[in-house]
């Protein structure tokens, strides 16, 4: 394997290093969220592993950059850490659009949760 | 390395990705399925079905196209890239499978809802201080 292989295979790896910290971070927050947004332990723990592997995926997918967007024949410790860093913006841009979205319809959940809360409450009576 | 050795590679790699994914997922879709439904039989027949689902999508996106073209031998680094372009397409066919069967189940998940909401609202018992 050439070095350019060698640290795509790199970059790729720091991805789902990258991955793997922020499922840690994650993991316990989202399963929280959904618990109270959706009222079931069950429906908490499948969408809390679905989102999650949702985020691996679009990760990793991110970080497997094509070879029009890297330099397939770099030799050069500049052009080789270039590479990777594209790789590591592909992986870290993917999971901050995945993180994003999930943020945005957790929110609108949210909203929704709150509208149909206050509309479900019976004023007290005087 | 062959063409044809790594193809094969990136299709073992697809098929083993995909099998991790649903290994991952099922058992709580069942779980969540027989919330639902309140009956086993049910969950377990549309579990399977979006496990084959995630399953053969993921094997098709990655199998689906060869990037290797049509010579016997290739340079090392261009079967390695065509190997990454094989496992992104598998990884992306993954993200659409799952993000279907997601979609699907917070569907049935309403509609499971909206029913319970209805019937109780038929029975007399709104029930006014809980969430619907």
């Amino acid at each position: 394997m050439s070095a350019a292989s060698q640290a795509y295979f790199a970059g790729s790896l720091l991805a789902v290093g990258v991955f793997i910290l922020a499922a840690a971070f994650l993991a316990r927050p989202f399963e929280s969220v959904l618990g109270d947004l959706l009222g079931s332990p069950r429906r908490a723990r499948f969408f809390q592993r679905a989102l999650l592997a949702l985020l691996a995926a679009a990760t990793l997918a991110g970080s497997l950059l094509p070879t029009g967007w890297i330099d397939p024949e770099a030799a050069s410790p500049a052009a080789l850490a270039g590479n990777a860093a594209r790789q590591l913006l592909g992986a870290g841009g993917s999971l901050l659009a995945g993180l994003g979205l999930v943020a945005t319809l957790l929110l609108k959940h949210i909203l929704e949760y709150e509208r149909r809360r206050r509309a479900t409450t019976r004023p007290p009576l005087h | 390395m062959t063409a044809l050795h790594l193809y094969l590679i990136g299709a073992a790699a697809s098929v083993l990705l995909s099998a991790i994914l649903v290994r991952l997922l099922r058992g709580s879709l069942v779980d969540l399925l027989e919330e639902l439904w309140s009956s086993r039989a049910r969950a377990a027949y549309w579990a399977a079905a979006g496990a084959v689902s995630m399953l053969l999508l993921g094997v098709w996106a990655g199998t689906g196209t060869s990037r290797y073209g049509s010579e016997g031998e290739l340079a090392a680094d261009r079967g390695f890239f065509a190997l990454a372009g094989q496992l992104r397409g598998t990884l992306l066919g993954l993200f659409i499978a799952l993000g279907c069967v997601s979609l699907a189940v917070l569907v049935f998940m309403a509609g499971a809802d909206r029913a319970a909401r209805e019937a109780a609202r038929l029975r007399g018992g709104e029930p006014h201080g809980q969430l619907p």
